[in-house]
Protein backbone atom coordinates (compact mmCIF):
# COMPACT_ATOMS: atom_id res chain seq x y z
CA UNK A 1 0.00 0.00 0.00
CA UNK A 2 1.64 3.07 -0.98
CA UNK A 3 1.29 6.49 1.59
CA UNK A 4 -1.05 8.35 -0.94
CA UNK A 5 -3.32 5.54 -0.87
CA UNK A 6 -2.96 4.83 2.75
CA UNK A 7 -3.99 8.46 3.01
CA UNK A 8 -6.89 8.16 1.15
CA UNK A 9 -8.06 4.93 3.05
CA UNK A 10 -7.59 7.44 6.09
CA UNK A 11 -9.32 10.11 5.15
CA UNK A 12 -12.33 7.96 3.93
CA UNK A 13 -12.37 6.68 7.33
CA UNK A 14 -12.93 9.93 9.14
CA UNK A 15 -15.50 10.70 6.67
CA UNK A 16 -17.30 7.54 7.57
CA UNK A 17 -17.03 8.12 11.41
CA UNK A 18 -18.48 12.13 10.87
CA UNK A 19 -20.92 10.89 8.56
CA UNK A 20 -22.14 8.53 11.46
CA UNK A 21 -21.48 11.36 14.25
CA UNK A 22 -23.62 13.57 12.25
CA UNK A 23 -26.62 11.17 11.29
CA UNK A 24 -27.27 10.18 14.60
CA UNK A 25 -29.80 11.95 16.33
CA UNK A 26 -28.09 14.68 19.28
CA UNK A 27 -30.22 14.60 22.40
CA UNK A 28 -33.11 15.52 20.52
CA UNK A 29 -33.29 17.68 17.18
CA UNK A 30 -30.26 18.15 15.04
CA UNK A 31 -27.85 20.94 15.92
CA UNK A 32 -27.56 23.29 13.52
CA UNK A 33 -26.87 27.50 14.27
CA UNK A 34 -23.94 30.17 14.21
CA UNK A 35 -22.23 27.87 17.33
CA UNK A 36 -19.97 25.03 17.40
CA UNK A 37 -20.72 21.65 19.01
CA UNK A 38 -17.43 21.83 21.03
CA UNK A 39 -17.51 24.03 23.98
CA UNK A 40 -14.38 26.29 24.13
CA UNK A 41 -13.01 28.10 27.72
CA UNK A 42 -14.85 31.52 26.88
CA UNK A 43 -18.44 29.28 25.71
CA UNK A 44 -21.60 29.84 27.92
CA UNK A 45 -22.15 26.91 30.37
CA UNK A 46 -24.43 23.53 29.01
CA UNK A 47 -27.78 24.78 29.83
CA UNK A 48 -29.68 22.03 28.57
CA UNK A 49 -32.83 20.29 29.78
CA UNK A 50 -32.63 23.52 32.49
CA UNK A 51 -35.80 25.21 33.10
CA UNK A 52 -36.08 29.12 31.99
CA UNK A 53 -35.74 30.26 35.86
CA UNK A 54 -32.66 27.97 36.50
CA UNK A 55 -31.21 29.07 32.31
CA UNK A 56 -31.40 32.40 33.39
CA UNK A 57 -29.46 31.82 36.96
CA UNK A 58 -26.39 29.65 35.46
CA UNK A 59 -25.88 31.79 32.30
CA UNK A 60 -25.68 34.84 34.57
CA UNK A 61 -23.89 33.09 37.03
CA UNK A 62 -21.37 32.56 34.00
CA UNK A 63 -21.45 36.38 33.01
CA UNK A 64 -23.62 38.83 34.21
CA UNK A 65 -23.85 40.70 31.44
CA UNK A 66 -25.17 38.07 29.37
CA UNK A 67 -27.80 39.20 26.96
CA UNK A 68 -30.26 35.66 26.59
CA UNK A 69 -31.96 35.19 23.33
CA UNK A 70 -34.82 32.85 23.57
CA UNK A 71 -35.73 30.40 20.44
CA UNK A 72 -38.70 30.56 20.33
CA UNK A 73 -39.84 33.88 22.35
CA UNK A 74 -41.27 33.27 25.57
CA UNK A 75 -43.89 35.57 24.06
CA UNK A 76 -44.33 33.15 21.09
CA UNK A 77 -44.13 29.98 22.72
CA UNK A 78 -46.71 27.23 20.37
CA UNK A 79 -49.81 26.77 21.70
CA UNK A 80 -49.48 24.10 24.93
CA UNK A 81 -46.14 25.10 25.74
CA UNK A 82 -45.59 27.76 28.59
CA UNK A 83 -42.60 29.44 30.44
CA UNK A 84 -43.48 26.57 33.07
CA UNK A 85 -43.10 23.40 31.16
CA UNK A 86 -40.12 24.33 28.23
CA UNK A 87 -36.62 24.16 28.89
CA UNK A 88 -33.84 24.91 27.12
CA UNK A 89 -32.17 22.63 24.72
CA UNK A 90 -28.97 24.09 23.07
CA UNK A 91 -27.38 27.01 23.85
CA UNK A 92 -24.56 29.58 22.16
CA UNK A 93 -22.62 32.51 21.85
CA UNK A 94 -23.81 34.35 18.97
CA UNK A 95 -22.82 36.98 16.85
CA UNK A 96 -24.13 40.90 17.74
CA UNK A 97 -25.38 41.27 14.09
CA UNK A 98 -28.00 37.75 14.61
CA UNK A 99 -31.57 39.25 14.87
CA UNK A 100 -32.61 38.19 18.77
CA UNK A 101 -36.46 36.70 18.57
CA UNK A 102 -36.15 38.56 22.43
CA UNK A 103 -33.46 39.81 24.55
CA UNK A 104 -33.79 38.99 28.00
CA UNK A 105 -31.60 41.63 28.91
CA UNK A 106 -30.45 45.04 27.50
CA UNK A 107 -27.19 44.67 29.21
CA UNK A 108 -24.27 45.19 26.25
CA UNK A 109 -22.40 41.69 26.89
CA UNK A 110 -21.88 38.27 25.60
CA UNK A 111 -25.46 37.20 23.87
CA UNK A 112 -26.29 33.75 24.50
CA UNK A 113 -28.97 32.49 21.58
CA UNK A 114 -30.98 29.26 24.21
CA UNK A 115 -32.89 27.38 21.66
CA UNK A 116 -36.28 25.52 23.39
CA UNK A 117 -38.38 22.86 23.90
CA UNK A 118 -40.20 20.40 26.12
CA UNK A 119 -39.25 17.29 27.52
CA UNK A 120 -40.01 14.55 25.34
CA UNK A 121 -43.67 12.58 26.63
CA UNK A 122 -43.90 8.43 26.75
CA UNK A 123 -46.06 7.82 23.71
CA UNK A 124 -45.95 3.87 23.78
CA UNK A 125 -49.47 2.26 23.84
CA UNK A 126 -51.16 5.42 23.27
CA UNK A 127 -53.39 6.03 19.81
CA UNK A 128 -53.16 8.47 17.33
CA UNK A 129 -55.15 10.53 19.36
CA UNK A 130 -54.52 10.27 22.30
CA UNK A 131 -50.51 11.32 21.41
CA UNK A 132 -51.86 14.31 19.46
CA UNK A 133 -53.27 15.27 22.67
CA UNK A 134 -50.50 14.74 24.67
CA UNK A 135 -48.10 16.05 22.91
CA UNK A 136 -50.48 19.37 22.11
CA UNK A 137 -50.34 20.26 25.70
CA UNK A 138 -46.70 20.75 25.39
CA UNK A 139 -46.85 22.38 22.12
CA UNK A 140 -45.57 19.29 20.13
CA UNK A 141 -47.39 18.12 16.97
CA UNK A 142 -47.15 14.59 15.95
CA UNK A 143 -45.38 12.75 12.53
CA UNK A 144 -46.91 9.66 12.27
CA UNK A 145 -45.95 6.87 10.14
CA UNK A 146 -47.68 5.28 8.43
CA UNK A 147 -48.90 8.94 7.95
CA UNK A 148 -52.85 7.63 8.80
CA UNK A 149 -52.67 5.34 11.12
CA UNK A 150 -55.44 2.89 11.82
CA UNK A 151 -58.09 3.95 14.88
CA UNK A 152 -56.95 0.65 16.90
CA UNK A 153 -53.36 1.17 15.88
CA UNK A 154 -51.37 2.52 18.63
CA UNK A 155 -47.42 4.13 19.09
CA UNK A 156 -45.19 1.51 19.20
CA UNK A 157 -41.87 3.57 18.97
CA UNK A 158 -41.06 6.54 19.21
CA UNK A 159 -38.33 9.10 17.36
CA UNK A 160 -37.19 10.50 21.20
CA UNK A 161 -36.91 8.62 24.05
CA UNK A 162 -38.99 9.76 26.79
CA UNK A 163 -37.94 12.63 29.11
CA UNK A 164 -35.34 13.73 26.34
CA UNK A 165 -35.19 17.22 25.30
CA UNK A 166 -37.75 17.45 22.02
CA UNK A 167 -37.25 20.85 20.09
CA UNK A 168 -40.42 22.17 18.57
CA UNK A 169 -40.89 20.09 15.50
CA UNK A 170 -42.87 17.37 14.44
CA UNK A 171 -42.32 14.16 16.14
CA UNK A 172 -41.83 10.72 14.61
CA UNK A 173 -43.80 8.00 15.87
CA UNK A 174 -44.40 4.48 14.57
CA UNK A 175 -47.47 3.13 15.15
CA UNK A 176 -48.82 -0.52 14.67
CA UNK A 177 -51.39 -2.83 15.86
CA UNK A 178 -51.77 -3.50 19.62
CA UNK A 179 -49.83 -6.18 21.22
CA UNK A 180 -51.85 -9.01 21.96
CA UNK A 181 -51.86 -8.90 25.74
CA UNK A 182 -50.00 -11.96 27.34
CA UNK A 183 -51.58 -14.85 28.73
CA UNK A 184 -52.52 -15.35 32.18
CA UNK A 185 -50.29 -17.66 33.92
CA UNK A 186 -52.05 -20.78 34.32
CA UNK A 187 -53.13 -21.00 37.83
CA UNK A 188 -51.54 -23.21 40.41
CA UNK A 189 -52.75 -26.81 40.07
CA UNK A 190 -53.91 -28.36 43.47
CA UNK A 191 -50.92 -29.90 44.99
CA UNK A 192 -51.91 -33.89 45.66
CA UNK A 193 -50.64 -36.26 47.62
CA UNK A 194 -49.35 -39.82 46.11
CA UNK A 195 -52.40 -41.91 48.04
CA UNK A 196 -54.92 -39.15 46.03
CA UNK A 197 -52.93 -39.25 42.59
CA UNK A 198 -53.34 -43.17 42.55
CA UNK A 199 -56.93 -42.82 43.45
CA UNK A 200 -57.40 -40.50 41.31
CA UNK A 201 -55.95 -42.56 38.67
CA UNK A 202 -57.68 -45.99 39.73
CA UNK A 203 -60.85 -43.87 39.34
CA UNK A 204 -60.22 -42.34 35.66
CA UNK A 205 -59.02 -46.01 34.51
CA UNK A 206 -62.78 -47.30 36.04
CA UNK A 207 -64.68 -44.38 34.53
CA UNK A 208 -62.52 -45.08 30.75
CA UNK A 209 -63.48 -48.98 31.19
CA UNK A 210 -66.95 -48.36 31.57
CA UNK A 211 -67.47 -45.47 28.79
CA UNK A 212 -65.49 -48.48 26.90
CA UNK A 213 -68.23 -51.02 27.47
CA UNK A 214 -71.19 -48.22 27.57
CA UNK A 215 -69.48 -47.46 23.86
CA UNK A 216 -69.59 -51.01 22.51
CA UNK A 217 -73.02 -51.70 23.64
CA UNK A 218 -74.06 -48.92 21.57
CA UNK A 219 -72.14 -50.15 18.45
CA UNK A 220 -74.01 -53.63 19.10
CA UNK A 221 -77.43 -52.34 19.49
CA UNK A 222 -77.01 -49.98 16.85
CA UNK A 223 -75.56 -52.98 14.37
CA UNK A 224 -78.83 -54.95 15.44
CA UNK A 225 -81.02 -51.89 14.51
CA UNK A 226 -79.57 -51.57 11.12
CA UNK A 227 -79.72 -55.58 10.87
CA UNK A 228 -83.69 -55.06 11.88
CA UNK A 229 -84.47 -52.19 9.66
CA UNK A 230 -84.47 -55.08 6.42
CA UNK A 231 -87.76 -54.52 5.43
CA UNK A 232 -90.22 -57.39 6.07
CA UNK A 233 -92.00 -57.62 2.63
CA UNK A 234 -90.22 -58.43 -0.58
CA UNK A 235 -90.52 -55.38 -2.89
CA UNK A 236 -89.44 -55.89 -6.06
CA UNK A 237 -89.84 -52.82 -9.25
CA UNK A 238 -89.71 -54.02 -12.98
CA UNK A 239 -89.08 -51.57 -15.34
CA UNK A 240 -90.79 -52.42 -19.05
CA UNK A 241 -90.43 -50.21 -22.20
CA UNK A 242 -93.92 -49.88 -22.85
CA UNK A 243 -95.74 -48.43 -26.29
CA UNK A 244 -93.23 -47.00 -27.93
CA UNK A 245 -94.20 -44.57 -31.13
CA UNK A 246 -92.07 -42.99 -34.02
CA UNK A 247 -89.52 -41.97 -34.90
CA UNK A 248 -91.29 -40.20 -37.07
CA UNK A 249 -90.34 -37.57 -39.22
CA UNK A 250 -91.95 -34.30 -40.85
CA UNK A 251 -91.03 -31.25 -43.15
CA UNK A 252 -91.53 -28.25 -40.58
CA UNK A 253 -94.15 -25.89 -42.23
CA UNK A 254 -93.32 -23.14 -45.02
CA UNK A 255 -90.04 -25.83 -46.23
CA UNK A 256 -89.09 -25.98 -49.77
CA UNK A 257 -89.96 -29.17 -51.65
CA UNK A 258 -86.90 -31.66 -50.79
CA UNK A 259 -84.40 -31.72 -54.37
CA UNK A 260 -82.61 -34.70 -55.06
CA UNK A 261 -79.62 -34.32 -57.32
CA UNK A 262 -76.96 -36.93 -59.17
CA UNK A 263 -73.32 -35.75 -58.10
CA UNK A 264 -71.71 -34.71 -61.63
CA UNK A 265 -70.29 -37.08 -63.04
CA UNK A 266 -66.65 -37.84 -63.63
CA UNK A 267 -65.32 -37.60 -67.15
CA UNK A 268 -62.92 -39.98 -68.55
CA UNK A 269 -61.12 -39.09 -71.44
CA UNK B 1 -72.36 -43.81 -33.77
CA UNK B 2 -71.18 -42.20 -30.22
CA UNK B 3 -74.22 -42.68 -27.50
CA UNK B 4 -76.48 -39.47 -26.83
CA UNK B 5 -78.85 -40.59 -24.68
CA UNK B 6 -82.14 -38.54 -23.42
CA UNK B 7 -80.38 -39.16 -19.72
CA UNK B 8 -77.50 -36.83 -20.87
CA UNK B 9 -79.56 -34.70 -22.09
CA UNK B 10 -82.30 -34.20 -18.98
CA UNK B 11 -79.90 -34.63 -15.94
CA UNK B 12 -76.12 -34.19 -17.58
CA UNK B 13 -74.25 -35.98 -14.98
CA UNK B 14 -76.04 -35.90 -12.07
CA UNK B 15 -77.98 -38.82 -10.93
CA UNK B 16 -81.60 -39.38 -12.90
CA UNK B 17 -83.49 -40.73 -9.38
CA UNK B 18 -81.62 -38.09 -7.11
CA UNK B 19 -82.26 -35.41 -9.75
CA UNK B 20 -86.04 -36.58 -10.08
CA UNK B 21 -86.57 -37.05 -6.66
CA UNK B 22 -85.65 -33.33 -6.03
CA UNK B 23 -88.31 -31.87 -8.31
CA UNK B 24 -91.76 -30.60 -6.49
CA UNK B 25 -93.31 -33.19 -8.84
CA UNK B 26 -91.83 -36.15 -7.41
CA UNK B 27 -94.03 -35.71 -4.08
CA UNK B 28 -96.85 -36.42 -6.60
CA UNK B 29 -95.57 -39.25 -8.02
CA UNK B 30 -94.99 -40.77 -4.15
CA UNK B 31 -98.73 -39.75 -3.14
CA UNK B 32 -99.69 -41.46 -6.52
CA UNK B 33 -97.90 -44.43 -4.35
CA UNK B 34 -99.52 -43.59 -0.93
CA UNK B 35 -101.56 -46.35 -1.55
CA UNK B 36 -99.58 -48.88 -1.26
CA UNK B 37 -96.67 -47.45 0.36
CA UNK B 38 -99.17 -47.03 3.40
CA UNK B 39 -99.41 -51.00 3.60
CA UNK B 40 -95.38 -51.15 4.00
CA UNK B 41 -93.43 -51.16 6.59
CA UNK B 42 -90.78 -48.04 7.25
CA UNK B 43 -88.28 -49.58 5.64
CA UNK B 44 -90.17 -51.42 2.71
CA UNK B 45 -91.41 -48.00 1.89
CA UNK B 46 -87.85 -46.37 2.19
CA UNK B 47 -86.89 -49.16 -0.20
CA UNK B 48 -89.81 -48.87 -2.70
CA UNK B 49 -89.15 -45.15 -2.99
CA UNK B 50 -85.09 -46.01 -3.53
CA UNK B 51 -86.18 -48.47 -5.92
CA UNK B 52 -88.53 -46.74 -7.70
CA UNK B 53 -86.05 -43.57 -8.45
CA UNK B 54 -83.40 -46.31 -9.40
CA UNK B 55 -85.44 -47.44 -11.95
CA UNK B 56 -86.51 -44.06 -13.55
CA UNK B 57 -82.47 -43.93 -14.64
CA UNK B 58 -83.05 -47.23 -16.77
CA UNK B 59 -85.89 -45.59 -18.10
CA UNK B 60 -84.34 -42.66 -19.79
CA UNK B 61 -81.31 -44.41 -21.62
CA UNK B 62 -82.88 -44.08 -24.75
CA UNK B 63 -80.03 -43.37 -27.44
CA UNK B 64 -80.17 -39.53 -28.95
CA UNK B 65 -78.35 -40.45 -32.19
CA UNK B 66 -80.57 -43.73 -32.90
CA UNK B 67 -83.97 -41.33 -33.12
CA UNK B 68 -82.08 -38.82 -35.12
CA UNK B 69 -81.23 -41.93 -37.59
CA UNK B 70 -83.91 -43.85 -37.77
CA UNK B 71 -85.98 -40.71 -38.53
CA UNK B 72 -83.89 -40.27 -41.20
CA UNK B 73 -84.13 -43.73 -42.79
CA UNK B 74 -88.31 -42.78 -42.51
CA UNK B 75 -87.52 -39.80 -44.79
CA UNK B 76 -88.79 -39.76 -48.20
CA UNK B 77 -85.81 -38.35 -49.81
CA UNK B 78 -83.44 -40.53 -48.30
CA UNK B 79 -85.18 -44.07 -48.42
CA UNK B 80 -86.09 -42.87 -52.42
CA UNK B 81 -82.34 -41.91 -52.80
CA UNK B 82 -81.21 -45.34 -51.36
CA UNK B 83 -83.09 -47.05 -53.02
CA UNK B 84 -81.88 -45.81 -56.81
CA UNK B 85 -78.27 -45.86 -55.49
CA UNK B 86 -78.29 -49.42 -54.46
CA UNK B 87 -77.95 -51.28 -57.62
CA UNK B 88 -75.33 -49.84 -58.48
CA UNK B 89 -72.22 -50.20 -56.23
CA UNK B 90 -70.78 -46.93 -57.51
CA UNK B 91 -74.31 -44.58 -57.27
CA UNK B 92 -73.81 -41.31 -55.39
CA UNK B 93 -76.62 -38.83 -54.45
CA UNK B 94 -76.61 -35.67 -52.90
CA UNK B 95 -80.10 -35.13 -51.08
CA UNK B 96 -80.97 -31.82 -49.89
CA UNK B 97 -83.47 -32.41 -46.69
CA UNK B 98 -85.13 -29.42 -45.80
CA UNK B 99 -86.26 -28.24 -41.93
CA UNK B 100 -87.88 -31.10 -40.26
CA UNK B 101 -88.61 -32.54 -37.38
CA UNK B 102 -88.36 -35.82 -36.11
CA UNK B 103 -90.51 -37.19 -33.00
CA UNK B 104 -90.87 -40.23 -30.64
CA UNK B 105 -92.51 -40.93 -27.58
CA UNK B 106 -91.79 -43.78 -24.98
CA UNK B 107 -94.34 -44.87 -22.67
CA UNK B 108 -92.18 -47.28 -20.31
CA UNK B 109 -93.60 -48.43 -16.71
CA UNK B 110 -92.95 -49.56 -13.61
CA UNK B 111 -94.40 -52.74 -11.89
CA UNK B 112 -94.67 -53.05 -8.43
CA UNK B 113 -95.00 -56.53 -6.50
CA UNK B 114 -94.48 -56.62 -2.91
CA UNK B 115 -94.22 -60.47 -1.72
CA UNK B 116 -94.87 -62.00 -5.56
CA UNK B 117 -97.95 -59.88 -5.98
CA UNK B 118 -98.45 -56.89 -8.37
CA UNK B 119 -99.81 -53.83 -5.95
CA UNK B 120 -99.10 -51.05 -8.36
CA UNK B 121 -97.81 -49.95 -12.01
CA UNK B 122 -96.30 -46.39 -12.57
CA UNK B 123 -96.45 -45.02 -15.54
CA UNK B 124 -93.93 -42.44 -17.60
CA UNK B 125 -93.79 -40.33 -20.25
CA UNK B 126 -91.04 -40.00 -22.25
CA UNK B 127 -90.83 -37.67 -25.51
CA UNK B 128 -88.22 -36.27 -27.69
CA UNK B 129 -88.37 -33.85 -30.30
CA UNK B 130 -85.88 -33.29 -32.75
CA UNK B 131 -85.97 -30.25 -34.93
CA UNK B 132 -83.25 -30.66 -37.88
CA UNK B 133 -81.97 -27.82 -40.00
CA UNK B 134 -81.69 -27.91 -43.38
CA UNK B 135 -78.99 -30.62 -44.34
CA UNK B 136 -77.22 -32.23 -48.11
CA UNK B 137 -76.90 -36.19 -46.78
CA UNK B 138 -74.54 -37.96 -48.87
CA UNK B 139 -75.99 -41.86 -50.06
CA UNK B 140 -73.68 -43.63 -51.60
CA UNK B 141 -74.81 -47.31 -52.60
CA UNK B 142 -78.23 -46.94 -50.34
CA UNK B 143 -75.88 -45.80 -47.31
CA UNK B 144 -75.54 -42.40 -45.23
CA UNK B 145 -71.71 -41.71 -45.77
CA UNK B 146 -71.79 -37.93 -45.12
CA UNK B 147 -73.96 -34.65 -43.61
CA UNK B 148 -73.75 -31.53 -44.42
CA UNK B 149 -75.39 -28.77 -42.02
CA UNK B 150 -78.31 -30.44 -40.32
CA UNK B 151 -78.23 -28.53 -36.68
CA UNK B 152 -80.01 -30.69 -34.61
CA UNK B 153 -81.90 -29.19 -31.38
CA UNK B 154 -83.12 -31.98 -28.80
CA UNK B 155 -86.03 -31.17 -26.68
CA UNK B 156 -86.57 -34.07 -24.13
CA UNK B 157 -89.15 -34.39 -21.77
CA UNK B 158 -89.81 -37.03 -19.14
CA UNK B 159 -93.42 -36.97 -16.87
CA UNK B 160 -95.18 -39.57 -14.60
CA UNK B 161 -98.50 -40.18 -14.57
CA UNK B 162 -99.01 -36.94 -15.92
CA UNK B 163 -97.10 -35.06 -14.33
CA UNK B 164 -93.91 -33.36 -15.94
CA UNK B 165 -90.78 -34.25 -13.96
CA UNK B 166 -87.89 -33.07 -16.01
CA UNK B 167 -87.62 -31.03 -19.47
CA UNK B 168 -84.52 -29.93 -21.52
CA UNK B 169 -83.27 -28.91 -24.68
CA UNK B 170 -80.03 -29.09 -25.74
CA UNK B 171 -78.59 -28.37 -29.47
CA UNK B 172 -76.43 -31.43 -30.98
CA UNK B 173 -73.95 -31.31 -34.07
CA UNK B 174 -74.37 -34.02 -36.35
CA UNK B 175 -70.68 -33.79 -37.32
CA UNK B 176 -69.69 -34.39 -33.73
CA UNK B 177 -72.14 -37.01 -32.84
CA UNK B 178 -72.27 -39.07 -35.94
CA UNK B 179 -70.04 -41.70 -36.83
CA UNK B 180 -70.61 -42.53 -40.02
CA UNK B 181 -66.96 -44.54 -41.58
CA UNK B 182 -68.72 -47.33 -43.84
CA UNK B 183 -71.78 -45.10 -43.66
CA UNK B 184 -75.52 -45.52 -42.26
CA UNK B 185 -77.58 -48.65 -43.94
CA UNK B 186 -80.76 -46.27 -44.84
CA UNK B 187 -82.61 -49.67 -45.94
CA UNK B 188 -84.07 -52.16 -44.06
CA UNK B 189 -82.52 -55.58 -45.09
CA UNK B 190 -79.57 -53.55 -45.46
CA UNK B 191 -79.82 -53.16 -42.13
CA UNK B 192 -80.42 -56.14 -41.30
CA UNK B 193 -77.35 -57.81 -42.38
CA UNK B 194 -75.08 -55.07 -41.04
CA UNK B 195 -76.64 -56.03 -37.76
CA UNK B 196 -75.97 -59.84 -37.67
CA UNK B 197 -72.51 -58.79 -39.25
CA UNK B 198 -71.70 -57.18 -35.85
Amino acid sequence: MTGSTARRCLLGLVVAVAGLVMAAPASAAPAAGPWNAQRGPNDPPDVHGLNIADTVKVLQSWNKGVVIIFDPALRQLPKGATQDNVVASRDGLVNQSTQSPQEFSAANGPRVLVTLGELMPDLTGLGESQARTVLANRGLTLDPTPDRPPVNWVVTGQAYPPNSVVEFVPVPAAFGPPAAPPPPPPPPGPRVTLPVAIAIGAGALLLLGLVTALVSRGVRRSRRKNHDKRPAEHIEVHAFAGQVTGPDVFDLPGAPPVASVPPPREVRS
Amino acid sequence: MSQVTVRAVLFGDSDPGAAVAATPAWGTVLSGLGGVLLTLSPPGQAQLVAEVSRAIGGLVNLDVVEVLVGGWRKHRALHAAAERTKPSPGGTEQVELTSHQITTTHRPYLDINVNGKKRATVHFDLGLTLVVDTLIGTVHHARLVAVQGGRCTVTAGLGCEGVPLASRQVVLDPHLVLRLADGIPLLAEDRRTANSRS
